[in-house]
């Protein structure tokens, strides 16, 4: 094995393993009645469940529902997120105003505010959507002004002594300086927006993951509800394994 | 040292048992401020269930399978308004959870309209939506009755709570909306909206008991006495509630934050006595077809099965 094959499987080995262990380590407690099975219901029925509601509870097009809501919203974090924040770096008096109000509001708890979402957006996937980019967008904001204020002076003066004009020097100089931080706000945005997504999914009983989770608890089908909640961390797989995908394609350098 | 004393006497005073020391039992109960949910409350206003030398504590929820999974975990003894699917579903999958009585039988859920809609009764719905809560619900039931006894083509929707409802059908996304009195009653009242419906309009509902009170198997069996005189308790704390003393009408404005009218047209218009009773639970035969396709079942429970599930306890 070459020594890069062997820096890539060992950290992979590593967590696979720990993971495994901790799932053999939670069946026997359970077994050995430890932990409350009608709680925390068996790993292996968990297992068992993922056939069945793939089959009956029409999985795939409630994971497509969840996965669509968690584009529309990323998209928009990363429209709106990363406009705000290149806006309050430029524009120094809309920041000194705002920025401590965007802080405070990374802070608040968005989700109970889904019933003036409902009447504004109706009981759609799009008060979902717009509940997700809500919780997500200050993240985003703060880390893009943060990405762009933390651009190295030099390398702004080398732009500026090539004679870039405002716009080259941005997109050639401070977007690739500010990119990693950019991209650490959209993922921590993102992470926000799922939790929000699911969360308002679950609530008003709509939509994709989220409705079905809350219909499989009141129906104490907890194998089920527990093999729903792992579709939901799939979804967040997928999104922060496109986002890595988009921060390299965009960074071939990193 | 002397301040050592004292604060070793003290705690010593703190930790004694309090000089009546009754038997306790936890419960937890669904939706706060409901007539049906608020029987050990005004029970224990008016002190019967210290008469029966009993002390209840209690922790309201805000749905069903949030008041079942504290009784499954051991962690209180009773639990209250779980929907009667829900505690066939715990227990077909072996959850250790009995029924000990019912909770409601008919429903005191109503349907209404904006005023302004052309929509009167429940026959001006064809082609409109109807709300209900979630699925599996209680109401999507009812509304399902409805559609099918009066051969409707109204077009079902899962809206969520009374009051999300409300904002709903205020903003037109609903046509007919549900709720549960007291909620809507003041709108009623301000001619902002007006009744279409009620549960019991479903013929299958008036005879179905659609929640249940649900004990853990553990406590039943280690404390059945003291859960039979909880439930003689119960009972007589439901007498009090039909009595003429107008006490308890107030008590129940002041727990649920409206005029003493309103609480008493609670009472009168929505919920009959029989309601609330829990010495029976009816409509076994056609609950359980539904839990069968609702899901909440994979087949329907056995007449033996059905027996150690329903242990109607203090019947006398």
């Amino acid at each position: 094995m070459t020594g890069r094959a062997t820096r890539t499987f060992v950290p992979f080995a590593l967590g696979f393993g720990t993971l495994v262990l901790f799932t053999l380590a939670l069946e026997a407690l359970i077994r050995a009645g430890l932990v409350n099975r009608f709680i925390v219901p068996l790993p292996s029925q968990i297992a068992g469940a993922f056939g069945r509601v793939i089959a009956e509870e029409d999985i795939p097009h409630r994971f497509l529902v969840t996965a669509r809501e968690s584009l529309w919203a990323a998209l928009l974090l990363a429209l709106f997120g990363i406009g705000f924040g290149v806006l309050l770096y430029r524009v120094r008096l809309l920041r000194e105003a705002t920025e401590t109000w965007v802080a405070a509001l990374a802070s608040a708890p968005t989700v109970l505010m889904y019933p003036l979402f409902l009447v504004i957006f109706g009981r759609s996937e799009t008060t979902i959507i717009m509940m997700g980019f809500v919780a997500g967008v200050p993240a985003v904001i703060l880390k893009t002004i943060e990405g762009l204020a933390g651009t190295r002076r030099v390398l702004i003066d080398v732009g500026r002594s090539f004679k870039l004009s405002e716009v080259q020097l941005f997109w050639k100089i401070l977007l690739p300086a500010a990119l990693p931080t950019i991209f650490v706000g959209l993922r921590l945005g993102m992470i926000f927006a799922l939790i929000n997504i699911v969360g308002v999914e679950f609530l008003i009983n709509f939509g994709g993951l989220g409705q079905l989770i809350n219909d499989l608890a009141e129906r104490y089908d907890l194998p089920g509800t527990y093999a729903a909640i792992c579709f939901v961390i799939l979804v967040s797989v997928v999104f922060f394994f496109l986002t890595d995908r988009i921060e390299r394609w965009l960074r071939p350098v990193a | 040292m002397k301040r050592l004393t004292i604060l070793v006497a003290a705690a010593l005073a703190l930790a004694a048992p309090p000089a009546w020391s009754a038997d306790q039992l936890k419960a937890t109960l669904g939706q706060r401020g409901n007539w049906d949910t608020a029987v050990i409350h005004l029970g224990t206003k008016a002190g019967i269930f210290k008469k029966h030398d009993l002390e209840i504590e209690t922790v309201y929820t805000s749905g069903s399978g949030e008041t079942l999974q504290p009784v499954i975990a051991g962690s209180v003894d009773l639990g209250f308004a779980v929907g009667t699917l829900g505690a066939m579903a715990a227990y077909a999958k072996g959850a250790p959870v009995r029924i000990i009585g019912a909770e409601a039988t008919g429903a005191a859920d109503y349907w209404y309209a904006k005023t302004s809609s052309p929509i009167k009764t429940l026959k001006d719905t064809d082609g409109h939506t109807i709300a209900f809560s979630t699925n599996g619900s209680s109401t999507q039931s009812i509304v399902r009755a409805f559609i099918s006894e009066n051969k409707l083509t109204a077009k079902p929707m899962s809206t969520g709570n009374p009051s999300a409802t409300l904002t709903a059908v205020m903003t037109d996304q609903v046509d007919v909306g549900w709720a549960s009195p007291p909620f809507g009653l003041k709108e009623i009242d301000a001619g902002q909206i007006r009744v279409v419906a009620k549960a019991t309009d479903a013929a299958i509902v008036r005879g179905q008991t659609i929640r249940v009170i649900v004990a853990n198997t553990d406590a039943l069996a280690k404390r059945r006495d003291v859960i039979a005189r909880f439930m003689q308790a119960y009972r007589e704390s439901i007498d009090y509630m039909y009595s003429d003393n107008p006490q308890v009408i107030k008590d129940y404005a002041e727990f649920v934050g409206v005029p003493e009218s309103v609480a008493k047209r609670v009472r009168d218009d929505f919920f009959p006595k029989a309601l609330i009773w829990p010495d029976e639970i009816k409509g076994i035969d056609t609950l359980m077809p539904e839990a069968v396709t609702l899901k909440f079942i994979p087949e329907p429970l056995t007449p033996a099965q059905l027996s150690e599930l329903i242990q109607i306890q203090g019947k006398k």
